[in-house]
């Protein structure tokens, strides 16, 4: 595998079409996380240096006062876990490449130029810094379509009153039917749902989302998986 | 000030445990040749159950309203694959509801 500038800027320009539809969801972001009570400052830090939608929407539903920090951090790592599968892929890809270049390139590591590159380099492209290049786009998208959200949010609204309290609910579940994978998804899920519900009512703050999470993962390993 | 001070300590911490899921696969990788298979098995169901989880309670504690909402939003997902539609279908209805009858 090469590591070039032309690979890298190849990247850029075939990450474009990529970094318009994470703007679309870059937008949502910011002006929710005005509707959380998140500043505009803290919105853009927060697109800058975690870089990960996902995981950023799901520290907004649990921005509280007062804020519960520890359990974000967990949260947000546990919400994020995927990547560690994600970045194991990449290590034959990666193998010559120098200290500097694998470790910044994981910085700029998403699921779209994740499953983009690896699409490229299945077809024979041979460089390395796609990844880099479509991240690097993407991660510009991200960061701007964070401010022009966080502007676009600041007026003053009744969120319940006017459903954007559901907002979250309803990108979830397109998340949610995004990461269905098959039919064997059905009882882990059911039972995530189960235990979350149940953990809600019992337990304090967000951990029903651990709780639902980690038992419905190991009910698909107990039965799908023997 | 303690606000501020919290808020920038919880993205702060964020963002490297972000970082460390990013690499930490990567980094085992390279130094050994294979994930334990159990566990491997386990992370494929982490992403789908996650946002279960999150999601379950929420729908079930706002009543005829989210439910219904959200089964409108899973025929609009699957309908549209675009995350806008999906998201003003789901705030839409919802406003309308709370706004016209629940009020």
């Amino acid at each position: 595998m090469d590591f070039t500038i032309n690979g890298f800027l190849k990247g850029v320009k075939s990450g474009f079409p990529i970094a318009l539809g994470v703007a679309s969801y870059g937008v949502v972001f910011g002006v929710l996380s005005r509707q959380a009570g998140l500043d505009a400052d803290h919105a853009l830090l927060m697109s800058a240096f975690v870089f990960a939608g996902a995981s950023q929407f799901v520290a907004l539903d649990m921005w509280l006062t007062p804020l519960p920090v520890v359990t974000i951090i967990i949260t947000t790592f546990v919400v994020n876990m995927r990547h560690i599968l994600m970045g194991a892929v990449l290590t034959e890809k990666f193998k010559s490449l120098t200290f500097p270049q694998k470790y910044a390139s994981l910085f700029f590591l998403v699921d779209e130029n994740w499953a983009y590159s690896l699409n490229a380099w299945k077809k024979g492209d041979n460089n390395a810094a796609l990844l880099l290049g479509t991240g690097f786009i993407i991660f510009l998208s991200w960061f701007a379509s964070t401010a022009v959200g966080s502007i676009l949010g600041a007026g003053h609204i009744d969120p319940v009153k006017w459903g954007i309290d559901f907002a979250f609910t309803a990108i979830f579940i397109f998340l949610a039917i995004g990461l269905w994978q098959d039919k064997r998804d059905l009882v882990p899920w059911a039972v995530a749902a189960g235990v979350a519900v149940l953990c809600s009512h019992f337990l304090p703050g967000k951990w029903y989302i651990l709780c639902g999470s980690i038992s419905g993962s190991i009910t698909g390993v107990l039965i799908h998986d023997k | 000030m303690t606000n501020d001070t919290q808020a920038i300590i919880t993205i702060l911490g964020m963002a490297l445990v972000t970082y460390v899921t990013r690499i930490l696969g990567f980094y085992i990788s390279d130094k050994i040749t294979r994930m334990p298979p159990k566990l491997e098995q386990a992370l494929k169901y982490i992403p789908g159950t996650i946002i279960i989880s999150i999601i379950a309670p929420q729908i079930v504690s706002g009543g005829s309203v989210t439910v219904t909402a959200s089964i409108i939003c899973t025929a609009a997902a699957l309908l549209f694959r675009n995350l806008v539609a999906v998201m003003v279908t789901g705030v839409v209805y919802v406003s309308i509801l709370r706004n016209l009858i629940f009020i």
